[in-house]
């Protein structure tokens, strides 16, 4: 889903909400039967509140936003360590290692739409790598952002089908190339009950394109099985989001507009003529 | 970590180009210690920003180093790459360089065999990593894209309409060099009905341009060169070889579409129909009717330009590129090397199959001095008949000239002088008026002729 947020809050499209909610549920058998859990690039943790039902023992969460680990805490209900490290420095990621190599087993390393946010992404890979030989289970994910062209501002880097081949010869042999695909589609009840019923993805079109890929490797990632988020939409939020979004819009077109005319006034009003003495 | 490319030289050139960027990347964001070792001429030095940094020195120099990975990066390199003492050996592979090469020259094998070198292999298309993993099957090959200097091509920030006038056609490529179909490019150009503007950006400065270029400019910098993409609607390349096919994406990044042969590198970015057009194989009207078609729907013409733009939007920076570069060589150093006798059946069956080649092409060369030689006998035998006769008539010549000078020294010939002073004078004109008379004239004959035969 194409978006130019950098991190999910309260605010966000519910529909890309849900879009972070299916990954995490993607990795919650995992991180449910690990001993530690580090979530990478946590953010608020909106998503993984909703979707990891029961916690490990240990919960890592790291970000580089002091203000984003402390929601995070928040939203998980606390037990969770915090801590704020910048994944693309040398020094985090030797400290990340570190933790990773004295955690206790099995460990489960979440870092969903992190690696695209990092001015360079290589160390933390290796680093990844390194834990997955060591025994911790990954799951990452990064957008397939080339293939509508956009550029969110946050994201230092590009990623689409070509940029993940790439990661392929990198990556351990049992890595697994997984891919996100947004659902859409609608849901009948008899007795207009909107209770969620049994979800099933009815077919796929020929023209599927992956809006994410999920990439996994660890010696548990084999069992890690398709995972379809799909509840029913909550359009009382996704009034409220897009009207709110049509409004500050309309607002901020509007100023820009009173910008603009005043910026011209400015420009062509000939500076006043100081009294000759 | 320390790391060499291998170079034949440091002239300014597309291949080197790349490599010059991924030593600066690998040197200024990944703290490694790059050093460029150029094997072949000195001359040439790459003036470029770009070197800061990263040492150059020739292969005497690096035979006395050490490195943790020496990596070859055009064929000829890859013969003095186990000279330079490393952890590693690697091979940064281009293109399939011997496809560069017409039937039967040798290049086409020495090129081909470096394909089976037990090495980790880089290359920058898809179509040669996969051709890479069958040739050397075991080898570590990793794919890494040429990064775009975005500050020398900056992605446009919005395209310009192209709603009326010419089509602005831009070629560019090197006239002599054959895979790079500048001459099929100028056919094109010859079938089109519609109004353009040609522009052919060429380094090559002897050449004489065809009638249908309207302006040749080059050699160019890339700042130029982006500045030309800029102001052309679409880059016609009718290559044949291509590695990664690096210009038309350099042209996205401007605003231009491109008309393309289906040539290898042309699937990393180009989709038909969406930012650009792919024409069959010497299929040079048709070719010229997708221009057309440019020339008359500007709609469409705007809409591969701008999808062009949204393409060139997602492909990668240099930093991005330099970030898998520096994630490959750490792989190839943290992991064992490959088995070199996973190659070696590949290798031994190219050698094989190369001189096969060869010995064809010299059994033809054979087949062909014979036949020259039997013509050179026939025409020796030709040659000899035509002599015999000269000497011939040299002789029959010579007998005639000694029977003329016996004549002309003969005691008749000298009296036959004086009749014929005597008849060109007083006495002649006399003997003319008398000569009118046929009974005289036939007395005169008689007389003459027993004169001059006894």
């Amino acid at each position: 889903m194409t978006h130019w947020e950098e991190r999910i809050d309260g605010a966000t499209d519910p529909a890309l909400v849900d879009d972070h909610v299916a990954r995490y549920a993607f990795a919650a058998p995992l991180v449910r039967t690990s001993a530690t859990w580090v979530d990478l690039g946590c953010g608020n943790a909106v998503a993984a509140a909703r979707a990891i039902d029961q916690r490990p023992e240990r919960t890592v969460l790291v970000d580089v936003s002091a203000e984003a680990v402390a929601a995070a805490a928040r939203e998980l209900g606390g037990g969770a360590e915090t801590h704020v490290r910048d994944l693309a420095d040398a020094e985090d990621l030797a400290w990340l290692s570190e933790l990773l190599a004295g955690a206790a087993s099995p460990i489960c390393v979440t870092a969903f739409e992190v690696v695209e946010h990092l001015e360079h992404f290589d160390g933390l890979l290796r680093c990844l790598v390194q834990a997955s030989e060591n025994g911790a289970d990954v799951v990452l994910s990064v957008p397939n952002d080339a293939f509508w062209g956009t550029q969110n501002p946050y994201h230092r880097t590009i990623w689409s089908a070509p940029a993940i081949d790439e990661l392929r010869s990198m990556l351990p042999p049992e890595t697994r190339f997984g891919a996100q695909y947004e659902l859409s589609g609608s849901w009948v009840t008899p007795d207009g009950d909107a209770q969620p019923g049994p979800a099933a993805v009815a077919g796929r079109g020929s023209g599927a394109v992956p809006s994410q890929f999920v990439l996994s490797f660890g010696p548990r990632v084999a069992d890690a099985e398709p995972v379809a988020a799909v509840r029913v939409a909550d359009w009382a939020a996704r009034r409220r989001w897009e009207r709110q979004r049509e409004a500050d819009l309309a607002y901020f077109a509007d100023e820009i507009e009173v910008l603009r005319r005043r910026l011209r006034e400015a420009t062509t009003t000939p500076p006043s003529q100081e009294p000759m003495a | 970590m320390k790391v060499c490319f291998l170079l034949n030289d440091l002239a300014l050139s597309g291949g080197t180009g790349v490599v010059v960027e991924h030593a600066h990347q690998l040197a200024t964001q990944h703290d490694m210690e790059v050093t460029l070792v150029v094997c072949g001429s000195q001359d040439g030095a790459w003036d470029y920003r770009r070197l800061a940094g990263v040492r150059v020195i020739d292969l005497a120099e690096a035979r006395r180093d050490r490195f943790d990975v020496a990596v070859a990066t055009w064929w000829r390199t890859a013969y003095d790459l186990f000279d330079v003492p490393a952890e590693r050996h690697a091979y940064f592979v281009q293109s399939l360089e011997e496809r560069f090469y017409e039937r039967f020259a040798t290049e086409r094998l020495t090129a081909a065999l470096t394909h089976t070198l037990p090495v980790a292999f880089i290359t920058e298309a898809r179509w040669i990593r996969d051709l890479l993993v069958a040739f050397a099957p075991g080898a570590q090959v990793h794919y890494v894209r040429n990064g775009i200097d975005k500050e020398v091509f900056p992605v446009v920030h919005e395209v310009s309409r192209s709603a009326e006038g010419r089509l602005r056609i831009l070629l560019e490529g090197h006239p002599e060099v054959w895979f790079k179909g500048i001459d099929e490019s100028v056919e094109v150009l010859r079938q089109l009905t519609e109004p353009f503007q040609a522009t052919l950006v060429t380094g090559a400065t002897g050449y004489q341009s065809p009638e249908v270029v309207h302006r040749r400019v080059g050699p160019l910098t890339q700042r130029e060169l982006a500045k030309e993409y800029a102001e052309h609607d679409v880059v016609l390349k009718m290559s044949r070889v291509e590695g990664m096919y690096g210009p038309p994406l350099e042209a996205f990044h401007r605003g231009a579409t491109v008309v393309t042969t289906p040539v290898t590198g042309h699937d990393e970015y180009v989709e038909h129909g969406w930012n650009g057009l792919v024409a069959d194989w010497d299929d040079l009207r048709g070719t010229a009717r997708f221009l057309d078609l440019l020339a008359r729907d500007r709609v469409l013409l705007h809409r591969l330009r701008r999808n062009a733009v949204d393409t060139a939007r997602a492909w990668p920076s240099w930093d991005q590129a330099g970030d898998v570069m520096a994630g490959a060589l750490r792989a190839i150093v943290e992991r064992p090397m490959a088995d070199p006798r996973q190659g070696a059946a590949r290798m031994l069956g190219d050698i094989l199959a190369g001189t096969v080649e060869q010995g064809l092409e010299r059994r033809q060369l054979i087949v062909e001095i014979h036949e020259r030689r039997r013509e050179v006998d026939h025409l020796q035998g030709e040659l000899a008949k035509v002599k015999g006769q000269i000497d011939d008539y040299h002789a029959q010549l010579l007998a005639k000239g000694d029977e003329l000078s016996a004549v002309v020294h003969s005691p008749r010939w000298a009296y036959g002088g004086a009749v014929q002073r005597l008849l060109g004078g007083r006495m002649g004109r006399a003997m003319g008026r008398l000569l009118e008379h046929p009974v005289a004239r036939r007395s005169l004959r008689r007389a003459l002729l027993r004169l001059t035969s006894g």
